[in-house]
């Protein structure tokens, strides 16, 4: 009887000191992300001809998806017939300082392809890095034509083991719709 | 089938045909009362069915000897049992089922539920049939039981069209509490460890508290028992779809020295599956693992009786890559295509995106039984959940990716603490009091979704069951009170909001049994829950549902009230059951979808609401069960839910289709004890067409039908006892996607399956006299 009434003793303290444990504080919530967000896309137009003066394109969604609405989302205003040389930024703004993701996705250029779909107006957008196999798209050549409105689709496709150059594979990280107006 | 005699006291009686034949029926295994049983003798026209405790009474006998011809719930065996009747007497009854024995409307291993509801358990075939499968595709075997899936790895039960919240799951008499408002959370229980299933369809408001508006599952293992000597069992699945395998081991024991008795067990699973695949197509990333242990142990002496159990449950889900979008037009992509565009090829290995949860319960339960009639039981639980999402995607930062930290992760710990007493004033009245107490706390840590808080919630309830003649009458009558601090960090401070809430419930319940053939069974009760934590807070993108979801703070509680009815039917070689329920719900809380998407980086979103309307639901469950003779039975379920809401008019969404599923069955008892028996089942879904236009993404799936094969058979080999199934479902390789599985978008459901299983149970060392 006794020895059993120790073994139920034991079985109870083994049962309440080994079981798994929730160390964070209850009225003390995590405030900043651990997780990684893209908050903002900046495009950059350079003229070629070095006439025109350059351009800045910003989407900008601090809290991320859901929460607040995005605070910026530009209309790209370019000048007509002329070439520019774009260049694609992404940054995380939710953090101080600002932290570039760019050069990660330089880094991991094999996975990764970004695509333009522009509608309605006379443009012509070519990819003109590489990551050595396939074209990646931070930066671009656009070629503009005669005054014209419209939009151009931007987005980012994550493409990890079976990047081939199409834009249909992999999952779809960023997608901007822009306004475009070629004045 | 067995049963013993236990004779009790004799008298000496007269010749005149006065005598009375009562008693009560139990079961030989854990001693618990077998209501509804059907007992008959061949001899005149004497027979009865027990109540809802077990005991039965047949009147106006005359001396002689009598032979039990019908003795059980379904199907009566003809047995040889006699017994010399020359005084009215009591037996205590013992039986054991068969396993080719339906049981229905037993109670659960706790004294009471309201006979009045419609208490069902699986088949015993069925049940093990089901070891090795989710507990929601076991339960499915319950007309009016069907289940939510998330691919075939996640399967959560669904009583009458409802789930998540609306109902209450018992594991081992504790309330599971695991993030269970996630339409992809299931329930956290090993299936094996789960023995002893029964369903209560009805609101279980009065002795469980909040969340039992469509019903209470309950799950717990087989009761341990004082038997002397080393007993095991190992127990083995092994599936075709997926090359799936478990494994399954027990080891129990019991020591008795005068009046102390004390048992112990021990039990793990284990369970491995690869990619599982469609007639036409390998689903990618749909691998898992799962490995659970237990002990428990039970400790009595003389009137007290302690019980400690402890049990871990650990799995890793693959999650179907198809199916976790992050963007709307990739969405749209998905749903336009007729099979996924990215298919997989077989592999064990678990890629991102993952779920990896794990629930921990320790149980103690200490019970004083002052005398037959009165016993007290304390029942304090423990529950540690911790639920992580891994997103398909790594951060782009290489240092970060490389802590291969989750996206999303919750932790949960509740600890409750029961107080309960039964009392029987002889056999015409009895009750229950109790008292419960739940305190939680909920943290997070990677993405927000929802929140940390605080819980704590009190119930005090009363039951009271009154017998007169064939009659019972039940009333029940509870007050609940739940109280919530959530932590929020909202313009740059934290803040601590606050939630009450309160309710008293009642119910009231009514079962009548006309001669020895028919039950008929009303009942009126209330339920209610408070809102989850997620409808009023979560923010932010739902993964995987590309969808936004909003909370909303200042959600009401939900009240329901339903009417439930059921007639039984039994004799000797036919059955059927039919309930049919009328639920009204005020402030049901469901996602709505608003008209203006959300634009973030990613695209636009579809943004849900939660809002709250007023709703009813209507259905049927029916059974029938046919013997032709004393091999072949042929049987029907079905179930028909109508779910509509009444404020605005329109069709609730996520409401199970229509389903029947006849079925065929021969048994033989063989030579030497051995048994088996084939089973045909044909399932038939008819497509969801109560939906109202744009509500949904995709059109509901076609209905479909299915067939699925079974066979049993248990014989001896040498000294060692075997228990040996095959099953293949999907029998025709049919390709099918089913309305109540969230990957309907993306993906077809499983083709073909064969599933072998193996059960051994062992007797390690036998008791020395």
């Amino acid at each position: 009887m006794k020895n059993k009434l120790i073994i139920l003793t034991g079985l109870l303290m083994i049962g309440l000191a080994a079981c798994k444990k929730d160390k964070q504080d209850v009225e003390d919530p995590p405030i900043v992300n651990e997780e990684e967000l893209i908050t903002t896309f900046k495009i950059t137009f350079t003229d070629t001809m070095g006439i025109q003066p350059d351009v800045t394109a910003t989407f900008r969604d601090l809290d991320g998806p859901g929460g607040n609405p995005p605070s910026v989302f530009d209309t790209i205003r370019l000048k007509a017939n002329t070439v520019y040389a774009a260049s694609i930024q992404f940054l995380n703004e939710s953090v101080s300082p600002a932290d570039s993701i760019t050069n990660e996705i330089l880094e991991e250029a094999a996975d990764h392809l970004i695509c333009f779909v522009p509608s309605g107006i006379n443009a012509g957008i070519a990819r003109t890095d590489s990551d050595g196999t396939y074209e990646i798209g931070l930066s671009s050549l656009w070629t503009l034509g005669a005054i014209s409105n419209g939009s151009v689709l931007i987005f980012l496709k994550h493409q990890p083991d079976i990047k081939n150059g199409s834009c249909d594979l992999g999952e779809t990280d960023i997608e901007l719709d822009f306004q475009v107006r070629i004045e | 089938m067995v049963i013993g005699l236990v004779i009790s006291l004799s008298v000496f009686s007269q010749e005149k045909c006065d005598l009375n034949y009562s008693g009560i029926v139990l079961d030989k295994h854990d001693n618990q009362p077998v209501p509804y049983a059907k007992i008959q003798f061949r001899e005149g026209r004497g027979g009865a069915i027990t109540d809802s405790a077990g005991y039965f009474r047949i009147s106006s006998l005359c001396p002689g000897t009598y032979t039990f011809v019908c003795f059980h719930h379904v199907g009566c065996k003809p047995e040889r049992l006699k017994i010399e009747l020359q005084a009215s007497r009591f037996d205590t009854l013992y039986i054991e089922f068969h396993y080719q024995e339906l049981e229905e409307a037993t109670i659960t291993h706790t004294v009471f539920a309201m006979p009045s509801l419609s208490v069902v358990r699986p088949d015993e075939l069925d049940k093990r049939f089901g070891l090795g499968k989710t507990l929601g595709e076991i339960l499915k075997q319950i007309p009016g039981v069907s289940s939510l899936n998330t691919g075939s790895s996640i399967s959560k039960p669904v009583i009458h069209g409802m789930h998540s919240n609306r109902i209450v799951t018992l594991n081992n008499e504790i309330k599971q509490e695991g993030q269970q408002w996630g339409n992809e959370h299931a329930p956290e229980i090993d299936p094996f460890l789960s023995a002893d299933i029964s369903v209560i369809k009805g609101a279980g408001a009065i002795r469980h508290g909040s969340d039992a508006i469509a019903g209470v599952i309950s799950l717990a293992p087989e009761k341990l028992s004082f038997e002397r000597g080393i007993r095991g069992k190992l127990q083995s699945t092994a599936f075709s779809n997926g090359r799936s395998g478990s494994l399954s081991a027990l080891l129990e024991s019991a020591y008795t020295k005068n009046s102390s008795f004390f048992a112990w067990r021990v039990q793990g699973t284990v369970k491995q599956g690869g990619t599982v695949h469609t007639p036409s197509y390998y689903i990618k990333n749909t691998a898992l693992k799962e490995y659970n242990f237990s002990w428990n142990t039970l400790y009595r002496y003389k009137k007290l009786q302690t019980e400690l159990f402890y049990s871990q449950f650990n799995t890793d889900l693959g999650i179907f890559s198809g199916a976790h979008v992050g963007n709307l037009t990739d969405l749209q992509k998905a749903f336009e295509s007729t099979e996924p565009i990215e298919q997989g090829t077989f592999t064990y290995t678990i890629n991102r995106p993952k779920q990896h949860i794990e629930h921990e319960l320790f149980k103690v339960k200490t019970g004083f039984t002052f005398n037959a009639r009165n016993k007290l039981n304390l029942v304090y639980g423990r529950q540690y959940n911790q639920r992580q999402e891994y997103d398909n995607h790594l951060s782009y930062n290489d240092s970060i990716a490389a802590l291969n930290l989750p996206s999303f992760n919750f932790t949960l710990t509740t600890h409750s603490l029961d107080l309960r007493y039964e009392h029987r004033f002889h056999q015409k009245l009895m009750g229950e009091i109790g008292i419960s107490t739940i305190l939680q706390k909920n943290s997070w840590s990677g993405r927000f979704f929802i929140p940390n808080f605080r819980k704590q919630s009190a119930g005090v309830y009363w039951l009271e069951v009154l017998k007169w003649k064939n009659n019972e009458l039940e009333l029940g009558l509870r007050a609940d009170y739940v109280n919530m601090h959530v932590y929020l960090y909202e313009q740059e401070a934290v803040q601590d909001y606050r939630h009450e809430f309160q309710k008293v419930n009642a119910a009231l319940g009514f079962s009548k049994s006309f001669g020895h053939h028919l039950v008929f069974r009303a009942n009126l009760s209330s339920a209610w829950r408070p809102p989850s934590i997620n409808e009023l807070y979560s923010n932010g993108l739902h993964h995987g549902a590309a969808a936004i979801e909003v909370g909303k703070r200042d959600l009401k509680i939900e009240e329901s009230f339903g009417a439930q009815s059921g007639i039984t039917y039994k004799s000797l070689r036919f059955t059927a059951q039919a309930d049919v329920y009328h639920t009204l719900i005020g402030g049901y809380i469901y996602l709505k979808p608003t008209l203006v998407p959300e634009l973030t980086i990613k695209g636009a979103f579809p943004v849900f609401e939660f809002e709250q309307v007023n709703a009813r639901f209507t259905g049927l469950d029916l059974f029938f069960s046919f013997s032709i003779n004393d091999h072949f039975d042929l049987n029907l379920k079905a179930a028909i839910v109508r779910a509509f809401n009444s404020s605005g008019k329109s069709f609730l969404v996520g409401i199970p289709p229509d389903r029947f599923e006849p079925s065929v069955s021969y048994g033989k008892e063989l030579k030497k004890g051995r048994k088996i028996l084939f089973s045909l089942t044909a399932p038939l879904v008819r497509t969801q067409d109560r939906i109202d236009p744009n509500s949904d993404y995709v059109a509901p799936p076609k209905g479909y039908a299915l067939m699925n094969f079974q066979a049993l058979c248990s014989f001896q080999v040498k000294k060692q006892q075997l228990d040996l199934s095959l099953e293949v479902s999907n029998i025709g390789n049919t390709a099918y996607r089913d309305y109540m599985n969230r990957f309907r978008y993306f993906s077809d459901e499983m083709g073909r399956n064969i599933g072998l299983k193996i059960v051994l149970p062992l007797k390690i060392k036998n008791h020395e006299k």
